[in-house]
């Protein structure tokens, strides 16, 4: 996508809120020719007020008085109440305008490969999609009511200008595009600083982020001082752009001001000229340097506006950014659907590598029987955990194909085929939400007994049972309320609960005690029961009892058979099995 | 808010600056109306050309003067705010690494993320804007009713109640915000956890096919955010309008007032045309102010944010003045060491009690949960012991500087987290400034990870992603391991850290530490009985308690647990015994 997109990507948002944004500008367009009206009365009303006064020697409530007077009060208390309707209008739509793009980013989000994941940082990501966006709102909320008032004043002025004096009105059109053109390279040079102070800010963020997940990493190992040091270099970085983008934000607007009351000079200047020549009579010429005088404060306004505006659009790009991002390949138009796979599995000249010019996996091949158990064995870095992604089709392959019940899984949708996979990653990952909430994970409307039930499956029921507050204790990826081992026992847990026809575990079991083991075994094994299954353990006593036992190493599949038929080949898979036993 | 007050003395001669510069300025604004007045009514209206140049000329001059002023105060004032968020930032950034991992885990990594990012960035752009609005304010407003009181003293009456209504009005709104203010900032805070959650998890998130659920479950949290921003919004939303309503009817009293008064010949009708412009730049900077009112509750609500970290004592505190640990570490002794996170709960550890001194291997294996870790969190000072204490060369480490234990102790976490950057960078981490590379390779050969290393195209200075998510498993693990051998330490302490590794890799590894750190005190907790068959001493814990102590064959014979751990592994129990 080219950067042309992320802008009619703007448009398209403020296009949804169409209605809102119309009605807000009719609002401050019909409340600000009232507040202009409220002056004019109640100059009228001082006119009459001389006029009456002459003829009148004493004093009378007349009419001339009265009906300016009942019309000011009419339009000063309407006109709030429109204004009143133009502010909360405004109070919505500048949040929901920053809500919609927030809706829009994460639907771009649940799109992205992995791969984006992988070669983002987390905290990156998070200030262009709160700080960076909040910005909008701001700038929506306290700009853009402004904006109209001052457009309509300046319209409304400028014509009574032109209808006094063309030639004089000249100089105030001259300071309107000078001022003009000075707001643009400016407001262009502010986009710019505003875009480099968030982007720092974000920088500010990925540490932080970083640090504070690293903290026992950063405590053991002394770095406090070290990443203290680095932090404070970047918020002296960010403080020194700060300066530059917050001055050039609100210094516009005393020199704006400035340019405004030259203009106002020049015109009485020449006006004076002109009066004295006799060109115009003084009277016009007052209430034309009146007006001057009324337009100025919207110009300077506006140029204030429209420079706080593109800063805000600065930190706003760097959210639509985002938007451009390469999405994962789309489910084709007519995709498969697989709801109950039967689990044949088939991987046929599979080739693929993290990155085009580094290719990990070379034509690899194998198939796998409806109810099989796999296991893949080999060396750290061998490529299993690479497999099972391919499997599940995180990353896309280089060439050759995967079937799941004779479909490429390219075929199918990508959601339905993951749902035919129950598994254990590698990695334990728990969400902040309750201890029962994280096993059902896989299955939301999961009763409590149901969950129990998939605990003790999990030899997990004790320890649950003895925190302070059972299955809601509220547990965290980042906190450590319970053990490694127990973490990793609430994930196998979650595949108790659910019924796929495939069963992945990626080293499922590494960091418990094998006593605990032995007893998940034999729950785990009911599971794999007519189930095909691909199972990852350095453990190899674990999986004896595979069909097909696939060793890989470097990438590729070297050997494959049983357990036994291996055993007795002076093999790779030997080797690694009796190294068990080893001292 | 003491901070900022801080902050506040600290800069007092820039504020003074900052207050001279903006008084200049409004000054300037208050006499620039008088000289369009002298233009128009000394000038032109009497056609005397030459009062119209020195008008103007005065009026150049001062509005110059104004505009350098102005400019010149709201660099000051920006430089003050700029300033401002980095002494906020270092202040609190500095906080949260001496609070303790138990600490931060109670204010959540998003939460304290948020206070040093948008928190900081609320207060400093709050500040700025007040400065440039709220304090021209005042001085305007004051000086426009000295001069309504020149005008005519009784009219001063109607700017003043004016100003009294809105003040009310605005303190109930005030009011009203602050509360709504600081769930605003949870709701911030939730969305963080819910989007990071998503960024960390994405691989089991797409496993279960639970995309469309966590875009749910995050648009709810956006949502709630977002609707909590539109209440604020919506009771400012109230204040210019009032601002407006004000205005009008002012506008009609005075003239209604003033017609009265004039039939009466008690006033000029230059009066009411006076009085009313003045009201009305009162009204317009009450305005003015009413724009940054509006960001007050957040600021204030930011502040007690970060005032909060900064204030929070940490719960785990070196003793005054510590004694700095200067010899090498000869022995660890744990006695009758105790430790609960609350009083109520069973303890998860009950009277550890064990030494282990220079050459030796300490081994811990027991059962998922029974409080290996937590061991060694107490020995790195993460937490501190209940009950009992813990001794380095017979000294209570409570005593000691943590620092100067931790400069002697290299651990390796169960859970191994790689920095962004490359793998040199990590390995600085472990082997200080000084490391050289040839002192990286030989950290990495014993880790057993040069070869890998070796086979990137980048070798050491390869890129590692946060957390290290472009290696497998294995490799992170031992990139963690290589991270801790390069530091130059006493004690090696590896946290089931050899669990992602086949065994090949770690009967490697195993026997690179038996003999390149054969003079460490070395600490291997693990649940691979072969891996530590010839440790001096292993502990088999269970439950928190420790069941069994002794050697790989003691253990076995007497030792059920152990017994039974053994067997589960498949080990030869009579076969081993007999084995000598
Ligand atoms: N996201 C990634 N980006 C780039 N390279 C990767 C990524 N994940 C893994 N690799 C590389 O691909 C190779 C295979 O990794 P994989 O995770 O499949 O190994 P594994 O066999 O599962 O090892 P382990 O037993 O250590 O988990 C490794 O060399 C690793 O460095
Ligand atoms: N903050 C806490 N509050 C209450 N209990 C806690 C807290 N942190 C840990 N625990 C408990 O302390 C016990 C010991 O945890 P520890 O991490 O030491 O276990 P471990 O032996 O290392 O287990 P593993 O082999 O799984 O790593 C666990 O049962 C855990 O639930
Ligand atoms: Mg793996
Ligand atoms: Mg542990």
């Amino acid at each position: 996508m080219s950067k042309n997109s992320s802008v009619k990507q703007f448009i398209r948002l403020l296009k949804l809120k169409k209605l809102s944004f119309c009605s807000v500008i009719a609002c401050s367009f019909i409340s600000n020719i009232l507040y202009i009206l409220v002056p004019l009365i109640s100059a009228i009303a001082i006119d009459n007020l001389l006029a009456t006064k002459k003829v009148v020697g004493e004093y009378v409530l007349d009419k001339s008085i009265v009906m300016p007077i009942i019309f000011m009060l009419i339009f000063s208390t309407v006109a709030p109440f429109i204004t009143a309707l133009q502010e909360k209008l405004m109070a919505r739509l500048s949040e929901e305008v920053v809500l919609e793009t927030r809706t829009m980013l994460m639907q771009k989000f649940i799109k992205l490969p992995v791969q984006f994941f992988d070669s983002h940082q987390v905290g990156d990501i998070l200030s262009r999609t709160t700080t960076d966006l909040n910005k909008i709102s701001t700038a929506l909320l306290s700009y853009f009511s402004q904006l109209f008032g001052s457009i309509i004043t300046i319209i409304l002025s400028g014509g009574m200008l032109l209808y006094y004096n063309f030639a004089l009105s000249l100089i105030i059109i001259g300071l309107i595009i000078l001022s003009a053109i000075f707001t643009y390279f400016v407001a262009e040079r502010n986009k710019v600083l505003s875009e480099k102070t968030q982007e720092k800010l974000g920088d500010i963020n990925t540490a932080a982020e970083e640090y504070f997940t690293g903290n026992t990493e950063i405590k053991a190992f002394n770095q406090e001082n070290e990443i203290i040091t680095k932090m404070e270099n970047l918020h002296d970085e960010h403080s020194k752009l700060y300066l530059k983008a917050q001055f050039l934000n609100f210094a516009i607007f005393p020199i704006m001001r400035f340019l405004t009351q030259i203009a106002f000079i020049i015109s009485a200047l020449f006006g004076a000229k002109l009066a004295l020549m006799g060109v115009i009579s003084v009277g016009i010429l007052q209430a034309y340097l009146q007006y001057v005088n009324y337009i100025s404060a919207p110009i300077t306004n506006i140029a204030y506006v429209v420079n706080g505006f593109q800063s805000a659009m600065g930190a706003f790009n760097r959210a639509l950014e985002l938007f451009n991002e390469e999405e994962e390949i789309h489910d084709k138009q007519d995709a498969k659907l697989i709801k109950n796979s039967k689990g044949n599995v088939e991987f046929k000249n599979v080739s693929f590598g993290y990155s085009k010019d580094n290719i990990l996996m070379n034509n690899i091949s194998f198939k796998v029987n409806s109810g099989e158990m796999v296991a893949i064995v080999g060396p750290t870095g061998a490529g299993k955990t690479t497999l099972i992604n391919l499997l599940l089709r995180f990353y896309e392959i280089n060439s050759g194909n995967i079937f799941i019940d004779g479909v490429s899984i390219s075929e199918l949708k990508k959601g339905d085929m993951r749902r035919n996979f129950g598994m254990v990653l590698q990695d334990t990952w728990l969400f902040k939400g309750t201890i029962a909430e994280n096993i059902a994970y896989g299955k939301k409307d999961a009763t409590r007994e149901e969950i129990i039930e998939a605990a003790k499956k999990a030899q997990s029921h004790h320890f649950i049972e003895t925190l302070p507050n059972g299955y809601d204790t509220i547990i965290s990826n980042d906190e450590t309320i319970i053990s490694q081992g127990q973490k990793q026992l609430l994930t196998i847990a979650r595949i108790f609960l659910i019924d796929p026809p495939i069963i992945i575990l990626d080293e499922a079991t590494s960091s418990i005690d094998t006593r605990t083991e032995i007893k998940i075994q034999e729950a785990i094994n009911n599971v794999l029961k007519g189930r095909t299954s691909f199972v990852i353990a350095h453990r190899l006593s674990t999986i004896t009892s595979a069909n097909l036992i696939l060793v890989i190493n470097n990438g590729n599949i070297i050997e494959q058979g049983s357990h036994e038929q291996l055993l007795s080949k002076d093999s790779f898979y030997a080797g690694l099995y009796n190294s068990q036993f080893q001292n | 808010m003491s901070l900022l007050l801080k902050y506040a003395r600290l800069k007092r001669v820039l504020i003074i600056e900052i207050i001279i510069c903006l008084t200049l300025e409004a000054i300037s604004i208050l006499l620039i109306p008088y000289f369009i007045a002298q233009i128009i009514d000394g000038g032109i209206l009497q056609n005397n050309l030459n009062e119209v140049y020195n008008s103007s000329i005065r009026m150049i001059l001062v509005s110059f003067f104004g505009t350098i002023f102005a400019v010149l105060g709201c660099y000051l004032c920006t430089k003050f705010c700029a300033n401002l968020g980095l002494y906020l930032r270092n202040n609190y950034f500095s906080k949260t690494q001496e609070l303790s991992i138990k600490d931060t885990e109670e204010f959540g990594i998003e939460s304290l993320l948020a206070r040093l990012t948008a928190d900081v960035d609320n207060i400093q752009f709050t500040i700025l804007s007040s400065l440039q609005m709220i304090v021209p304010a005042p001085l305007i407003i004051i000086a426009c009713l000295i001069l309504t009181a020149y005008v005519s003293p009784s009219m001063v009456i109607v700017p003043i109640s004016i100003i009294v209504i809105f003040g009310v009005f605005t303190y109930i709104v005030l009011k009203k915000a602050i509360p709504i203010s600081i769930i605003i900032q949870e709701k911030f805070d939730n969305m963080l956890i819910s989007l990071r959650e998503f960024f960390t998890g994405i691989r089991v998130i797409k496993a279960f096919d639970n995309l469309e659920y966590e875009k749910d479950r995050n648009i709810q949290n956006f949502d709630n955010y977002a609707r909590n921003v539109i209440k604020v919004n919506n009771l400012f939303a109230l204040l210019t309008p009032v601002a407006y309503l004000l205005m009008g009817i002012t506008q009609t009293i005075i003239l209604f007032i003033g017609s009265y008064l004039f039939r009466l010949n008690l006033f000029k009708i230059g009066q009411i045309t006076s009085v009313t412009e003045y009201t009305l730049i009162t009204i317009q900077y009450l305005i003015f102010a009413a724009f940054t009112v509006v960001m007050i509750p957040k600021a204030v609500t930011s502040a007690n944010r970060v005032q909060e970290v900064v204030n929070k004592e940490p719960s785990i505190k070196e003793i005054e003045n510590p004694k700095v640990l200067d010899d090498k570490i000869s022995s660890i002794e744990f006695k009758n060491v105790t430790f609960y996170y609350d009083k109520s709960s069973e303890p998860v550890l009950n009277n550890i009690n064990f030494k282990v001194e220079k050459g030796e291997t300490l081994a811990i294996v027991g059962s998922t949960g029974s409080g290996k870790s937590t061991i060694v969190k107490l020995l790195l000072q993460f937490i501190l012991p209940s009950e009992g204490t813990i001794n380095i060369n017979d000294e209570n480490i409570n005593n000691l500087s943590f620092k100067s234990i931790k400069s002697k102790i290299s651990f390796v976490p169960q859970k191994s987290f790689l920095f962004n950057g490359t793998i040199e960078s990590n390995l600085r981490m472990g082997g200080g400034k000084d490391a050289t590379i040839t002192d990286f390779e030989k950290a990495c050969a014993n880790a057993q990870s040069l070869d890998f290393i070796n086979n990137l195209d980048d070798k050491f200075n390869a890129h590692v992603e946060q957390g290290g998510t472009n290696f497998s498993g294995g490799q992170k693990q031992r990139l963690s391991i290589s991270r801790a051998l390069s530091k130059k330490a006493d004690v090696y302490i590896f946290d089931d850290s050899f669990s992602a590794l086949d065994y090949k890799t770690t009967k490697l590894l195993k026997n690179a530490i038996k003999q390149e750190y054969a003079d460490k005190i070395k600490i291997i907790i693990t649940q691979r009985i072969s891996t530590i068959k010839d440790a001096d001493t292993i502990i088999v814990m269970n439950e928190g308690k420790i069941v069994g102590k002794g050697t790989h064959k003691e253990l076995l014979r007497n030792n059920t647990i152990y017994k039974e751990f053994a067997i589960s592994q498949q080990i030869n129990v009579k076969e081993s015994l007999e084995n000598e």
